[in-house]
């Protein structure tokens, strides 16, 4: 291996102008891949807003409004769900492993003198993973929380800051107690703001939450953890029934389609990762058409330097160079080429993403109404960096495939006659 | 007998077929130094690249140390040329971007001899030419006489069974030539080595012991001359 590279290496010094010309091509075509994957990822992180990692058996019912009247029920009445409807959720299919429920409201957050409005959910552990909550300090409530009734609040950075007054240090309210409404509640966890949202968001045990209403504790949201419902067939058979379970039980009319929302998340994760791939599939299709230019080129350059050696092959063949080992010697240098230019092309453009990301990713544009990031973390990850490797040794190995044949395939006689 | 040829045929089909070689018979023992001579279109390239394995014939038998050399797969064929066969050539062939020393070590890669070891044996070789101060330079930076004898080096130094000379002395003054000549003949009698040398130059033919005179395709007359008397080098040439 190492006498194929001094060759190589030895036959590549003799045409540097020639051989970086042409490599250029195929960096280009590396960076235009990695600054399309690398925005392209950038997109798709900011529309996610990184949404959850793992694809999760999880459905969410919100409750709507019953469209049409029905046995004394008026068209437009608010399906009301509490506690009952969870144990009842539990018992509609045997698919279903626990439901677990949400209230919220809004409130006043007060410390010391500092006071703001929030809106405040009575959440189950789960929503964490499923809401995507970020914890900068502390935890996010959790089981023993939710048993216990616990006093216990969790609020965002920007609310935490905002009722520190002027010292900006927020980790000082971690453990200190701040009032919702009249009630001290123990501050467990601060959490990342949310940046593209109005107002802050507060987090407090379901359970808790239900006792502080005297109007009713109506879910806002129903979390159905099921097993088993992997196929859009499966689900749409699920949500009939379920809908019409939960209608029968609140006495409305069992057809009704409106009186609930249901969303399955592993569904749509799934969905998302389909839209994504195809996204991808298009961005490096894109990116190999341009990095096809560098590859013909490189093929070309191949084949002329085929025709200016062969009269060297014809030596090396009468010496007893076998066919194997001249075309291993033509598709080991277009590799080489390839490979080489084309790592300066993927550093290149891992530079280019990081400017992108430290520019237009760093900064939100501005639609009137709100702050929006249209790129977040825009760059390419390791698997691409592989991905685009292994490319690369494939385009050399086509590059080189055709002007390799064409040098083993030389006879030595003739090439011992052409001229030097 | 180490080469023999019962009745080799050969005709290249063109525009308008060309029968080049009618029916060769010829024997060559070990030790021989024999020259092949002839003037253009007689044939003798085509006998030449027959019998260094670089080209076939259609009808007929060639063996080599009674191996029958036919229909051969080009990688046997190169394995072969390798290890049976020493070429040197009118225009040396040697490799320009390789220095002296490389361009001998190129045979003995093709064997798989390792690194050290091949550059050990090529070291040998090229000092036993006069060459040693010569081993790191390129062929572009060598006298005529100095290349034709790293390609003689380079024809030696897989002890091959028989040394084919292509016109080894067509490009070289005549001063050279007769050294090149002069050497060929001594690696003969000190080594015992078979040489054939394939030449239009009385001259060259010589310093054989032996010359086979080949014509249209057919071998004529085969020449015994161990007195070196036939013709005088350089009667035949404007230069020599």
């Amino acid at each position: 291996m190492r006498d194929l590279f001094l060759e190589i290496w030895s036959t590549l010094r003799q045409n540097k102008l020639r051989t970086t010309l042409t490599g250029m091509a195929v960096s280009w075509g590396i960076v235009i891949i990695i600054v399309l994957i690398g925005t392209g990822n950038g997109l798709m992180n900011a529309l996610m807003n990184n949404a959850m990692d793992e694809v999760q058996n999880i459905i969410a019912v919100y409750p709507g409004f019953s469209s049409k009247p029905y046995n004394g029920i008026k068209e437009g009445t608010w399906l009301r769900m509490d506690d009952r409807d969870l144990a009842f959720s539990e018992q509609v299919s045997e698919k279903i492993d626990r439901a677990s429920g949400n209230l919220e409201f809004s409130d006043t957050l007060s410390f010391g003198r500092e006071a703001l409005s929030s809106e405040v959910y009575g959440v189950d552990p789960l929503l964490k993973d499923i809401w995507n909550i970020k914890m900068v300090q502390g935890r996010f409530i959790n089981k023993k929380d939710l048993k216990d009734e616990s006093k216990h609040i969790v609020i965002d950075e920007d609310a935490a800051t905002q009722l520190l007054g002027d010292d900006n240090d927020y980790s000082k309210l971690l453990g200190r107690h701040i009032n919702v409404g009249n009630i001290p509640f123990k501050v467990i966890g601060i959490n990342e703001a949310e940046e593209q949202s109005w107002g802050h968001q507060s987090y407090i045990p379901y359970t808790t939450a239900k006792t502080m209403r005297t109007d009713g504790a109506w879910l806002s949201r129903v979390t159905l953890e099921f097993h088993d419902l992997e196929t859009k067939e499966a689900n749409d058979a699920f949500e009939s029934l379920y809908k019409r379970s939960i209608n029968n039980f609140h006495g409305f009319d069992p057809e009704d389609t409106r009186t609930t929302y249901m969303r399955n998340y592993y569904l749509s994760n799934q969905e998302m990762g389909k839209a994504i791939r195809i996204m991808r599939l298009a961005l490096w299709i894109l990116g190999f058409l341009t990095l096809l230019s560098g590859i013909v080129g490189v093929s070309n350059i191949m084949l002329i330097t085929v025709k200016e050696r062969i009269h060297e092959f014809g030596i090396r063949k009468a010496l007893g160079a076998k066919p194997m080992s001249i075309m291993k010697l033509i598709v080991v240098e277009s590799v080489v080429i390839t490979a080489f230019f084309g790592y300066i092309g993927m550093v290149i453009g891992m530079a280019a993403d990081f400017l992108l990301d430290k520019t237009i990713g760093s900064h939100p544009m501005d639609i009137g109404i709100t702050q929006l990031y249209i790129f977040k973390n825009i760059g390419v990850g390791f698997d691409v960096a592989l991905e685009a490797t292994l490319l690369l040794i494939v385009a050399g190995t086509i590059a080189g495939i055709i002007p390799a044949w064409k040098g083993a395939r030389v006879r030595p006689i003739e090439a011992l006659r052409a001229e030097k | 007998m180490l080469i023999e040829l019962k009745d080799v045929n050969k005709t290249y089909f063109g525009a308008q077929p060309l029968h080049v070689l009618k029916g060769i018979n010829l024997g060559i023992e070990r030790g021989e130094f024999v020259s092949i001579m002839g003037a253009s279109g007689s044939g003798k390239s085509t006998l030449l690249n027959i019998l260094g394995i670089l080209d076939n014939y259609d009808s007929g038998e060639y063996r080599i140390n009674g191996k029958l050399i036919w229909d051969l797969t080009e990688s046997k064929a190169a394995e072969y040329r390798n290890k049976m066969i020493g070429f040197i050539f009118q225009s040396y062939n040697l490799i320009g971007f390789k220095t002296a020393v490389e361009n001998v070590e190129l045979p003995l890669f093709y064997q798989g001899v390792s690194r050290h070891k091949r550059h050990e044996m090529a070291m040998e070789y090229i000092e036993r030419l006069g060459l040693k101060d010569w081993a790191g330079h390129y062929p572009n930076e060598m006298s005529g006489g100095q290349k034709q004898r790293v390609a003689i080096a380079r024809a030696l130094v897989t002890k091959p069974d028989i040394i084919l000379a292509d016109e080894p002395t067509g490009a070289l003054d005549s001063k050279t030539s007769v050294e090149i000549m002069d050497l060929l003949k001594e690696l003969n009698e000190k080594e015992k080595l078979t040489i054939i040398v394939v030449t239009h130059e009385s001259g060259v033919a010589n310093y054989t012991n032996k010359i086979i005179h080949i014509k249209d395709g057919v071998i004529g007359q085969i020449e015994e001359n161990r007195a070196h008397d036939s013709v005088r080098f350089g009667s035949d040439g404007p230069l020599k």
